[in-house]
């Protein structure tokens, strides 16, 4: 990648054409990716990609530059575009000593893994789906690997190296019965190499998807309205991921576009309800060592049984709001200038049981999967899409029910979780917002919240 | 394509012919940006970028190989990608055939100034705060985007064509009496003059305080009209349903169908690749298979198919100049260049003529979740939606909070009148242009 040398000049010129503050980010990465759609390949592709972005602060103003041609002239072509209209002059610090990140250990690298048994895995995942239930007509498989390494090094004399290596293998089933078509997915994945399919029984994993889908065949129609809501755990978890945890990152909150801003140590939510993001939990899909500023990633406990205790904070937010960073700076790649992020977003347990929170809805609906959904942080209005949905009648879950769409606001749904279960685990997915695509984990108990707008294609 | 690239591209697949593959053929995208945002009046923040990405594809004994890179200096590794890519393949190649003479379409466009980039924001800015609602301005910038795209054969001939756009985005977070809004507009052209941001400013801000005190409303169905906006993200998001691998895969529902009506009859959907108002002006696809007008939906009547080489290889008829990437890390799939939504009879209604015309019902001006909330393989959606409640022909409050659900078959037979305000989707997504269209009804879930 840029040598020392080279990275020590571009902070040089940095700082004496008007940054307060410089940051080099180098990636070398190695990705691959596989879609199998039954017997059929879909798509194969892998291959490396090496880039350098260069982030200048002067006080709130921030400019950003990136390329893949890692040659001095065009870096410095760039930057002196950058810096035609700055002035002033700053200080910086040496570089430290590099520090190598210590990664968990990787017995299979993703690169030493041939295609061949990527295909295998794919191939026993398609062959157990199939074989699932005989409404089962396809099963998709998308299988994805990355071995990135990034250098980062700053003005203020850090300079870091980490390596993260992810994989995850998504598994669609889809079933049919009598004209009727529905699917479902499960998603695995991990901060680990190819070892992680030995630790995980991907055959069970494909038989719960085909149950899902199966379970959704000849569903009725969502009952819409207001009406009380279980969400499962695991990867229900995206539930609070689009209804607070992105209007808990900085990047809104630190200019008022957030219905989250300036209300720390106020109660925001039920009091059974403690919401964390954690970048630090060893071998997750969301997790890093360092987040992509270089800051350590750390437990960041957002809200504590209701009351707001802190935000998710990049470096030129903390700027802005005064405090220090909470490692949740991230970026999809060199491409974009990192901001921040959540890693592994989740609700703590409670004491509740999931038998207990249906037995005690007389009419409701419970989601057992959720596909995706989006927020806007300056009003707070979510909404998400589920795929398994069942009605709740009499404390008891009943017909099933096709995809409904929930909507609300977060600082009101916050307020209506009255029963938080003590099943806690955590799900794997992707988010996509200013910084690009991000590895994500999102996670939470059973929960119930005691209304919630439900809508469907009935009227 | 500097002559320094081609020459290690050359080196490179004289490398792969050496290790026994054939038909070697490159996908190169080189692509410059510029971005700035302006707040409270000075520049916030730019970015800028110059990168070039490489995709190779080849066959060794019969079966696709491929993989991408984005350094020159790394050829060993390509091979060695492109073997491991070889060892597993269980895909028949079908090579574009070596393109028969170097063909080059490109334009210069001169790039944004960053200063007058910064003027003409501020005033849109200013523009944004006259309205006395207006809490914040949450997005004030522009960005220019330039690309190459160049297909390379084996002998080294090449195809080159081009992209270029300027865009400007606006969004506001308006505030009231503890009530918050948020509106957003954007518009794309090929230069930053040919766009009339402050109408754009004007509008962005007009619509965020409308947008105060919204309420949920009764779940019920109901008269729509979809703005034209909220109507063009909706049909963008819904274009797969014509590809025709998502149709050999039964993900869409007009598989056969060709020839049947699916939609009013006064109405086309049509791709040209060279309406003036587009976004994207190719002369090929991703697989150097010309472009071409055509008809998605003629009269009412779904009329073709979009094939890619591989689709149409299947189906066995040829290529319709619609393989395009999504990534270049990608392999080629099914794209669009410029789609757009007309009426044939030119009978078409102003916002104020829709309403009236409607009499009852809903003016939708916001849709959310399109990515989630939409199925292409059913034709369903149930989707967040914000916008003006209409009484008597007139709009007299607003409404949020509330799903609009139904299937994209229903809504285009169910077309009741069409709009004359053509605007398209916003930069970034494929380009669909569409005017207001007013519905017969959709089911709501609101109360």
């Amino acid at each position: 990648m840029l040598s020392q040398n080279l990275m020590e000049k571009i902070l040089d010129y940095a700082v004496s054409h008007g940054a307060d503050f410089a940051e080099i980010f180098c990636e070398d990465v190695r990705r691959s990716n596989l879609t199998v759609l039954g017997e059929k390949i879909l798509n194969s592709s892998s291959g490396r990609e090496k880039g350098v972005g260069i982030r200048l602060f002067k006080g709130l103003e921030s400019a950003y530059l990136y390329t893949s041609d890692l040659s001095e002239a065009e870096i410095f072509r760039l930057l002196e575009e950058t810096c035609r209209y700055r002035d002033g002059s700053f200080e910086r610090a040496a570089l430290e000593a590099m520090r190598r990140v210590s990664l968990n250990p990787i017995s299979r690298y993703p690169q030493s893994v041939s295609l061949k048994d990527k295909m295998a895995l794919a191939n026993r995942v398609v062959s157990a789906g199939k074989k699932a239930d005989e409404t089962v007509s396809q099963v998709r498989v998308n299988y994805v690997d990355m071995d990135q390494k990034v250098w980062i090094a700053n003005s203020e004399g850090l300079f870091v190296e980490d390596n993260r290596v992810k994989t995850r293998l998504h598994m669609t089933v889809f079933c049919e019965e009598g004209g009727d078509r529905q699917s479902s997915y499960v998603g695995p994945g991990a901060m680990k190499g190819f070892e992680f399919y030995d630790e995980i029984n991907v055959e069970d994993y494909v038989k719960q998807a085909a149950k899902k889908a199966k379970a959704m065949l000849h569903a009725k129609a969502c009952p819409t309205g207001r009406m009380p809501v279980i969400i499962t755990n695991g990867f229900g978890g995206l539930f609070f991921h689009e209804a607070c945890g992105h209007s808990l990152e900085a990047s809104g909150v630190a200019k008022g576009n957030s219905e989250f801003s300036g209300k720390l140590g106020q109660k925001v939510a039920s009091d059974k309800l403690t919401l964390i993001d954690d970048g630090s939990i060893p071998g997750q899909w969301g997790s890093l060592k360092v987040d992509d500023e270089g800051v350590p990633t750390q437990k960041n406990v957002l809200i504590e049984n209701g009351i707001l205790k802190g935000y998710m904070v990049d470096k030129l937010n903390a700027r802005r709001m005064g405090c220090a960073p909470t490692g949740s700076s991230r970026r999809q790649s060199f491409r974009f200038a990192p901001t921040s992020r959540m890693t592994n977003t989740y609700i703590a347990p409670g004491e509740s049981t999931p038998e207990e929170m249906i037995a005690a809805t007389e009419r409701g609906i419970f989601v057992n999967s959720i596909n995706a959904g989006s927020v806007n942080p300056a009003t707070g209005e979510f909404n998400f899409n589920t795929s398994e949905t069942f009605l709740i009648e009499n404390g008891k879950i009943t017909t099933p029910v096709r995809s409904a769409t929930l909507i609300g606001t977060g600082g009101d749904i916050l307020q209506k979780v009255d029963m938080v279960g003590n099943d806690y685990a955590l799900g794997q997915g992707f988010c996509y917002a200013a910084s690009g695509a991000l590895y994500i984990g999102a996670g939470q108990p059973t929960v119930r919240v005691t209304e919630m707008t439900v809508g469907g294609d009935q009227a | 394509m500097m002559v320094s690239e081609k020459t290690a591209l050359r080196e490179l697949t004289e490398k792969l012919k050496q290790e026994g593959f054939a038909d070697i053929r490159f996908y190169i995208a080189k692509t410059r940006k510029f971005g700035l945002n302006v707040l409270d009046g000075e520049k916030e923040k730019s970015v800028r970028s110059s990168e070039s990405v490489y995709f190779v594809e080849a066959g060794k004994d019969g079966k696709r190989c491929c993989t991408f890179f984005n350094q020159l200096d790394c050829a060993e590794d390509v091979v060695e990608q492109m073997q491991v890519s070889a060892m597993a393949s269980e895909e028949d190649y079908h090579p574009i055939p070596a393109f028969e003479k170097e063909l080059s379409y490109t334009e210069e466009f001169a790039s944004l100034d960053e200063r007058e980039a910064a003027e003409t924001l501020v005033k849109a800015e200013q523009v944004l705060r006259k309205e006395s609602k207006i809490d914040s301005v949450s997005d004030c910038s522009c960005h220019q985007y330039d690309e190459e795209i160049i297909l390379m054969d084996d002998n080294g001939t090449t195809l080159t064509d081009y992209g270029h756009s300027v865009s400007v985005s606006l969004g506001v977070v308006s505030r009231e009496d503890g009530d918050t809004e948020i509106a957003w507009g954007g518009r794309s052209a090929q230069s930053l003059d040919a766009i009339d941001t402050e109408a754009l400013a004007q509008e962005v801000a007009e619509l965020g305080a409308q947008r105060l005190h919204a309420k949920p409303i009764a779940s019920g169905k109901y008269a729509v009209i979809l703005k034209n906006d909220a109507a063009a993200e909706l049909l963008e998001a819904y274009l797969p349903i014509f590809y025709a691998t998502e149709m050999q895969n039964e993900m869409s529902s007009l598989a056969g169908k060709e020839g049947e009506m699916i939609a009013i009859s006064d109405i086309n959907l049509v791709e040209d690749p060279q309406f003036a108002q587009g976004r994207v002006h190719r002369h090929f696809d991703d697989e150097g298979t010309p472009v071409s007008k055509k008809y998605l939906i003629h009269a009412g009547k779904f009329e073709s198919a979009l094939y890619n080489r591989k689709s149409a290889g299947k189906a066995n008829c040829q290529s319709s100049g619609n393989g395009f990437k999504s990534d270049v890390q990608a392999a080629v799939g099914t794209g669009v260049t410029n789609v757009v939504f007309e009426s044939i009879s030119g009978n078409t209604l102003s916002m104020e003529e829709l309403c009236q015309k409607m009499g009852n019902g809903l003016v939708v001006t916001g849709l959310e979740g399109v990515f989630a909330g939409v199925s292409t393989i059913t034709g369903n959606f149930s989707l967040l939606c914000k916008g003006m409640v209409v009484e008597n022909g007139k709009m007299t409050k607003p409404f949020c909070e509330v799903t609009i659900a139904g299937s994209i078959y229903d809504l285009l037979k169910e077309i009741v009148a069409i709009g004359n305000d053509p605007v398209p989707t916003a930069s970034g997504s494929q380009f669909v242009q569409t005017p207001s269209l007013l519905l017969k009804g959709l089911a709501v879930s609101g109360l």
